[in-house]
């Protein structure tokens, strides 16, 4: 998520609209964690919650494997970032196993695909083609 | 996938099938058949779990905006504009 905030900019430059971030807590949390990352009311960047799963279970985007609830307790989502042109989604990383196969479903240690960097490159990547 | 196969199929393990019974020889193969779709099926279904989604449309399911919460339409929330959403397991974690 810092990352995230870090590149808002450099997204906004790209023609993104908007950076949503969700999490499977409800929206008390999510305005917690906002307040405490300095986004809180940001134009760019909002975070948002999915308290019941619904968004994350349409989504195919449901993290039920025992490791990770042994620590959270439910089911949560996946660590994904999507680009989402329209209302139609053209790009999606799940960070859910190491590049060896290395168990982490949770995208705990290898969350390099998802982050903003690795996002920010994609899109520039795509964004591109379309133009060009 | 490479590294599994890889593994399955050293040096050691080729000598090793090499002196065994036909019948044995099978079960082995078997065994390292199985025991790479294990490895490998979670990963192919995921990936493709995840790339059946690239050129669909975001379902109307919503969001919680705040609390108590501003429902957040996702697909009227993504029409005409660029986004990106971020699925994260929790809030409060560090990446």
């Amino acid at each position: 998520m810092p990352g995230y905030k870090e590149k808002a900019e450099a997204f906004k430059s790209l023609g993104i609209d908007e950076i949503i971030v969700y999490c499977v807590n409800d929206g008390a949390v999510m305005d917690a964690w906002a307040e405490s990352q300095g986004v809180a009311g940001d134009k760019m960047l909002t975070l948002m919650g999915d308290p019941s799963g619904a968004v994350t279970r349409a989504l195919g985007m449901t993290l039920d494997h025992p490791g990770p609830m042994g620590v959270l307790g439910y089911p949560r989502c996946k660590r994904f970032a999507m680009f989402i042109d329209d209302g139609v989604i053209k790009l999606v990383k799940v960070s859910e196993a190491g590049p060896a196969g290395q168990e982490d479903p949770a995208g705990d240690d290898y969350p390099e695909a998802t982050l903003a960097p690795a996002i920010y490159d994609e899109v520039k990547k795509m964004l591109g083609k379309d133009e060009l | 996938m490479k590294v599994v196969i890889e593994h399955f199929t050293s040096r050691s393990s080729r000598r090793a099938t090499r002196s065994m019974p036909r019948s044995l020889l099978s079960q082995v193969s078997m065994f390292k058949l199985e025991l790479t779709m294990i490895i490998i099926i979670p990963k192919i279904s995921s990936l493709l779990a995840a790339s059946a989604l690239v050129g669909t449309k975001v379902p109307a399911v919503d969001l919680d905006l705040s609390f108590p919460p501003t429902k957040i339409d996702l697909a009227e929330r993504t029409a005409g504009k660029k986004v990106i959403l971020v699925g994260l397991p929790g809030a409060f974690t560090p990446t």
